[in-house]
């Protein structure tokens, strides 16, 4: 898993761009798929079928990124947010656009002590808008670079927020034999800019419950278990859907944990309020750094994870 | 003249009724059916040759105003803002009753009886009130009742080079492009829809996909235009008089890049001038269409607009006359 995971967070996928990572999970996913399909948003809808209630499991293959707002005279590149983050955390990082192009982020004289992301700009090692515009356009996106190492099962690496997460259910789609549900596993787009592709997925597939795996930098420390949302700031889990998780953790003797919190965001905050309500949960993977370029996880955690998804489809809803 | 008389007609959002006349009676010969849903939006029809595909143009009707909360004991009245009005340009502007047309003003306490910390802030809308030149409340409540609507009474000018100030261009400009449409049938089937409650949070297109779940939207707008005085140039965002403009990236929509990057090459390839919003701010009804059913095909094209939510927006005609010539040029050579 280590590998797949390198690889998919050396593709820059910021939000909007998630078609770029496609070929790398078609590739692991098609051999196993009853259906692959892409829709308007970019989300990439896996169907394994099976008889029983459909199932819908999501993970975010966007990572946060910039986009450029405005090519100065001198060459530098404004830019806006996609997604959250702190402006302290972008400056004097290398950023990759989806072109390839690369740049480095640095700040107006002054602006230290109270740097907002107007005072930020992209370098491209050009003095001028006439060169930059060779290299970049408006409205070109692009995502910081965080090289990948790992020691031990701890791995550092930008964008593991959500790649681990999509991990987890490529790994989990190779290990599905006589499913009990009809399974969709959605790598849903724009999740960093309010979940918007979970929104149009669920609203697609009409789910009858759904799962979300993605990742936590709330109290839980790194190698404690895969985290249970009982709530976040976009919804709270539905009780059947806890029961089950929960079940299935004892039968299994998974290593795991509940949260409660009043932060963060999880595509299960628009997928549970689809049509007239879907009975959701989120798994997440434990995370420090979460939304910098060197974001930190514990392999034991993507594994505990993993055995909940797949215990929770052995089970069945 | 049809932006003078749009702008005129007082339609604040959930009170469009006016506006809603005025634009069906307008287009009611040029459509195959047209219809009224629940929240107020007007949906035009005209069936496609083929009807392969269905393509959905969308402005909206409301504007930004005030209605009224209370009516107080000295006749002066309390308000709220409906939509996104700044309250600091609120202080001595001009209003005027939706309902008959009555004038009144927006007031505040006397300069030479405020103290220095008063003079240092802008008044809050709640030190502001309404005075329609009522001397008790008897007088007042013959007039207005809590619940009525009231605009900014700003005329239609034009003035300078070219330009248009007037209260409402936010989104009648729009309106007026999908007004103007050519009269010829397409090969798609057409859906225009001229959206209620834009202003406070697309709640009338949230409810488009009841009637239509189109193959492409494109949302018509004003778009943020801060090319003036005291702005640095990577905040202006559009400029007045490069064109119309194509959102990329809003605070509610990422828009769909190869048909945006599509209009922009019909535009060049016509000679019609087109600029980008260089901006990642700001939100239309593109937010709610974009994610309704299983996602929509989104683009916008806009009017660069100074001054939005004022009495006093500022668009360019020929911006406005070249996003008409656009539009139509889309509608005729794009490629689904």
């Amino acid at each position: 898993m280590l590998e797949l995971l390198k690889e998919l967070c050396s593709v820059a996928a910021p939000s909007g761009s998630e078609g770029l990572l496609h070929h790398v999970i078609k590739r692991e996913i098609s051999p196993y798929a009853d259906d692959i399909k892409t829709d308007v948003l970019g989300n990439l809808i896996v169907h394994i079928e099976g008889k029983g209630p459909k199932v819908m499991f999501a993970a975010h293959t966007d990572s946060i990124g910039v986009v450029v707002t405005h090519i100065k005279e001198n060459g530098m590149a404004n830019f806006a947010r996609l997604g959250d983050f702190d402006t302290y955390t972008a400056l004097h990082q290398r950023v990759r656009f989806t072109n390839g192009t690369t740049g480095i982020v640095s700040c107006e004289a002054g602006t230290l002590k109270d740097l907002k992301t107007s005072d930020l700009f992209i370098d491209f090692g050009t003095d001028s808008r006439e060169k930059t515009e060779k290299l970049i356009k408006i409205g070109q996106t692009a995502c910081f670079i965080g090289e990948f190492s790992h020691y031990e099962g701890r791995v550092c690496s930008a964008a593991l927020d959500d790649r681990a997460g999509c991990c987890v259910l490529i790994e989990t789609i190779k290990k599905i034999t006589n499913p009990k549900n009809d399974l969709y596993f959605v790598f849903t787009a724009e999740q960093e800019l309010n979940s918007r592709g979970a929104k149009t997925a669920a609203g697609s597939i009409n789910p009858d419950y759904a799962v979300v795996v993605d990742t936590t930098c709330g109290k839980a420390s790194l190698g404690s278990g895969a985290i249970i949302k009982v709530m976040d700031e976009s919804f709270i889990v539905h009780p059947y859907i806890n029961e089950l998780i929960s079940s299935v953790c004892d039968e299994n003797d998974i290593l795991h944990r509940y949260e409660a919190s009043m932060g963060g965001y999880n595509d299960a905050g628009c997928i549970h309020q689809n049509k007239d309500g879907v009975p959701s949960g989120c798994i997440a993977i434990p995370i420090r750094y979460r939304h910098t370029p060197c974001e930190m996880i514990d392999m034991s955690d993507v594994g505990n994870c993993s055995r909940i998804i797949e215990g929770l489809i052995e089970k069945g809803f | 003249m049809l932006l003078r008389d749009l702008t005129s007609i007082g339609g604040v959002s959930g009170d469009e009724g006016a506006i809603r006349r005025y634009i069906y009676n307008n287009i009611k010969n040029r459509f195959d059916s047209i219809k009224v849903d629940g929240m107020g939006n007007l949906i035009a029809f005209k069936k496609g040759i083929t009807g392969e595909k269905k393509i959905l143009l969308a402005a909206h009707m409301d504007e930004v105003g005030f209605v009224i909360s209370k009516i107080c004991d000295d006749g002066f009245l309390k308000f709220k803002i409906v939509g996104g009005a700044d309250p600091r340009l609120l202080v001595s502007q001009r209003i005027k009753l939706v309902k008959d047309g009555a004038c009144g003003v927006i007031g505040y306490k006397a300069m030479q009886l405020q103290d220095a910390s008063e003079r240092e802030r802008t008044a809050g809308i709640d030190n502001l009130y309404i005075d329609i030149g009522a001397s008790s409340r008897e007088e007042a409540e013959k007039r207005v009742s809590v619940g009525d609507y009231a605009v900014f009474d700003s005329e239609y000018r034009e003035f300078g080079d070219e330009c248009i100030k007037a209260k409402a261009l936010d989104d009648r400009a729009g309106c007026a492009v999908l007004m103007s449409l050519p009269d010829v049938r397409y090969d798609f089937d057409l859906y225009v829809v001229f959206t209620a409650q834009e202003e406070t949070g697309a709640r009338g297109a949230k409810v488009i996909s009841e009637t239509v779940t189109p193959d492409m939207a494109m949302i018509v707008e004003t778009a943020i235009c801060s090319d003036v005085y005291g702005t640095d140039e990577k905040d202006y965002v559009t400029i007045v008089g490069e064109g119309p403009a194509l959102p990329l990236i809003d605070g509610a929509t990422y828009f769909d890049r190869p048909l945006t990057e599509q209009i922009h090459k019909i535009a060049t390839d016509a000679g019609v001038p087109v600029q980008y919003e260089k901006t990642a701010r700001g939100g239309t009804d593109a937010g709610a269409i974009q994610l309704l059913d299983g996602g929509i095909r989104t683009v916008g094209i806009s009017m660069p607009a100074r001054y939005i939510h004022s009495p006093v927006t500022v668009i360019s005609k020929q911006d406005y006359n070249n996003c008409c010539k656009l539009v139509a040029l889309v509608l005729q050579n794009l490629q689904l």
